[in-house]
């Protein structure tokens, strides 16, 4: 789907809390400041998800969180409030914008990836065990690398 | 270990024939130590590529290793971080995909201005031809992307390269179709039963060939755990043939299988297809894979007896696309490996063939292949050149005169590792004449690894 008819939040590459998309304010949520690396074009979009289990990625309901923003080289940093509790996060470059991680025809993605702890599966997606991280009523840091 | 010293001027003896001007590209298995951990088979070094150049009577050395992300990730910690081949490593790194692993270690392409740097089970790794500056890894579009390249494209008279690449858990063969440029045309896929580990294969005009050896991979060997490497995994069926698959390159799906004996080849000479649509061609057959499973390894640990390999010997093979027969015959004693043909009959009929041999009865110290033999398959002929015991031979090349149109019109060129003066040679023969031995030679004063495979590319005029 082109990024036209999405109703997803606008583009932008400045911090912003994503409160506002959840509806709620809680005291008790801290900062989790994201930093997504070895970003090495500027074509397509960054789509990044933060779930709270093993199957939130895959299972249909909505993720914590889900964004998007403009891949700048060669990095790019965004802060998203979130309460205490344990999380994973997934980030892709959709080069093309066609709304999904492309894969060549053995299934391996063609498009960069990154996973929370920079967590890396054998031969496969990471096990949510190595994805997982936790959060406090403190601030937060996760440094990703794409995979290219 | 470092890139080797450039050397812009070789020593030379005989003289360099006027009408020999380009480079020969070699690769091979050259990092085999980390952090005092040593790889546990010959494939799992880091490839290295060298270019030798002929210009003008002078012969010019350079040599680098390809920094794949493997590589430089090796580096960067200081310890071997990912299991190979036939390698097992302490607290690895989990890899994501094939080109996680990627050594670019077997052979070379050259395609425009660069040269790929060849593994078998992912994609290709870009050098610049002149520097061996390495670029970066190739990425074809779309479904392509980290697809396996096989170390062994053949190139058709117009130009195109075509490559096949095998998916072993996924049990799927991959063909590939790219211009001259090395921009992709198509790839396409069969799915088989078993993939076994082919390393080569054949193409004619209209088809190509693989030979799929009952090598069975169970990934789930048994409860011990005593397969812990790829190639540990496989398990060889001798009571079960080598299954042949022929592939219609027009669609590259359509297809047949027939059988030949259980048999290893890792490599072929030259297939062509007659009007009749009787394919044939030939190889290095041995009866089965032992050398890759034992003596392969030995070496690594430095093992002084390694263990008889049973040699492979020359075949000719034929296949009848209208009946589906295979059959084969064996031509030559000798046990023989590298088979070359003049790379402008590639896909069609030829009549001469270039090799490296050995005799049983009469072997060398150091226990490898001795000889360069160019066999006459239309008479049956053969000449051949015995090398020193001091110095090994590695894969020569047919290198064509760019004045000449005949078939055994220009000279046979290779490289030979002399270990006991630590040198390097390259020597060229009359391709019509090697039992006279080389009628010049350029000697590098390093011994290079044993490598794998090379290209001869000419220079423009």
């Amino acid at each position: 789907m082109p990024r036209s008819q999405r109703t997803a939040p606008e583009l932008f590459i400045a911090t912003l809390p994503v409160t506002a998309v959840l509806g709620t304010v809680d005291t008790a949520a801290a900062p989790l400041e994201v930093t997504v690396g070895d970003v090495r074009s500027t074509d397509g979009v960054l789509l990044i998800q933060i779930t709270d289990s093993a199957e939130g990625f895959d299972d249909g309901r909505p993720p914590v969180a889900s964004l998007m923003f403009a891949p700048a080289v060669s990095s790019v940093t965004f802060s998203v409030d979130l309460e205490p509790g344990v999380y994973g996060m997934r980030v892709m470059q959709d080069l093309d914008d066609d709304g999904e991680m492309d894969t060549n025809f053995m299934g391996i993605p063609t498009e960069p990836w990154a996973f929370s702890n920079n967590a890396v599966g054998n031969f496969g997606p990471p096990a949510w065990g190595s994805i997982q991280f936790e959060m406090t009523t403190a601030a937060a840091v996760q440094n990703v690398s794409l995979v290219h | 270990m470092a890139d080797p010293t450039p050397v812009p001027q070789l020593e030379i003896s005989g003289r360099l024939p006027r009408r020999l001007q380009g480079v020969l590209f070699r690769n091979g298995p050259a990092g085999f130590e980390l952090g005092g951990h040593r790889a546990g088979h010959w494939f799992d070094g880091d490839g290295m590529v060298q270019r030798w150049g002929i210009d003008n009577g002078c012969v010019s050395h350079r040599a680098a290793f390809v920094r794949t992300n493997k590589f430089l990730a090796e580096r960067d910690a200081g310890r071997p971080l990912y299991p190979g081949f036939a390698s097992v490593v302490e607290n690895p790194r989990p890899a994501a995909r094939p080109d996680d692993l990627n050594v670019a270690n077997i052979s070379v392409l050259p395609v425009g201005d660069e040269l790929w740097a060849l593994w078998e089970a992912g994609s290709p790794w870009r050098l610049g031809a002149e520097s061996l500056e390495t670029l970066g890894m190739q990425r074809f579009d779309g479904r392509a992307g980290g697809l396996p390249f096989s170390a062994h494209p053949r190139l058709a008279p117009d130009g195109t390269i075509w490559n096949f690449g095998y998916a072993s858990a996924a049990r799927r063969l991959f063909f590939w179709q790219l211009d001259r440029s090395g921009a992709l045309k198509r790839v396409r896929f069969l799915n088989v039963p078993s993939t076994g580990l082919p390393h080569d294969f054949i193409v004619t005009e209209r088809h190509l060939v693989l030979l799929l050896p009952p090598l069975d991979l169970d990934l789930d060997l048994d409860s011990n755990k005593t397969a812990q490497t790829f190639l540990d995994a496989h398990l060889w069926r001798p009571e079960r043939p080598t299954r042949v698959l022929v592939v219609k390159l027009e669609d590259l799906q359509t297809h047949f299988w027939t059988e030949l004996p259980a048999q290893w080849v890792f490599h072929f000479g030259n297939g062509w297809e007659d009007a009749d649509g009787v394919i044939r061609f030939d190889a290095a057959s041995a009866p089965d894979p032992s050398a890759m499973f034992g003596a392969f390894r030995s070496i690594m640990a430095g093992e002084n007896a390694i263990p008889d390999s049973p040699d492979a010997r020359p075949l000719r093979y034929r296949i009848d696309t209208r009946t589906r027969r295979a059959e084969q015959t064996v031509f030559g004693d000798k046990s023989v490996e590298f088979p070359v043909v003049d790379p402008r009959r590639s896909t069609r009929r030829h009549r001469w063939l270039t090799m490296l041999s050995s005799q049983a009865s009469a072997p060398a110290p150091h226990g490898g292949l001795t000889s360069l033999t160019r066999f006459d398959l239309e008479s049956g002929a053969l000449t051949s050149y015995r090398y020193p015991d001091t110095e090994l031979p590695e894969e020569h090349l047919f290198v064509p005169d760019p004045e000449r149109s005949g078939e055994s019109e220009g000279w046979v060129i290779g490289t030979s590792l002399d270990w006991s003066r630590r040198q390097t040679h390259l020597n060229v023969f009359q391709a019509d004449a090697v039992g006279d031995g080389p009628i010049a030679r350029a000697t590098l004063d390093a011994l290079m690894p044993q490598g794998l495979h090379g290209r001869w590319v000419e220079h423009a005029a």
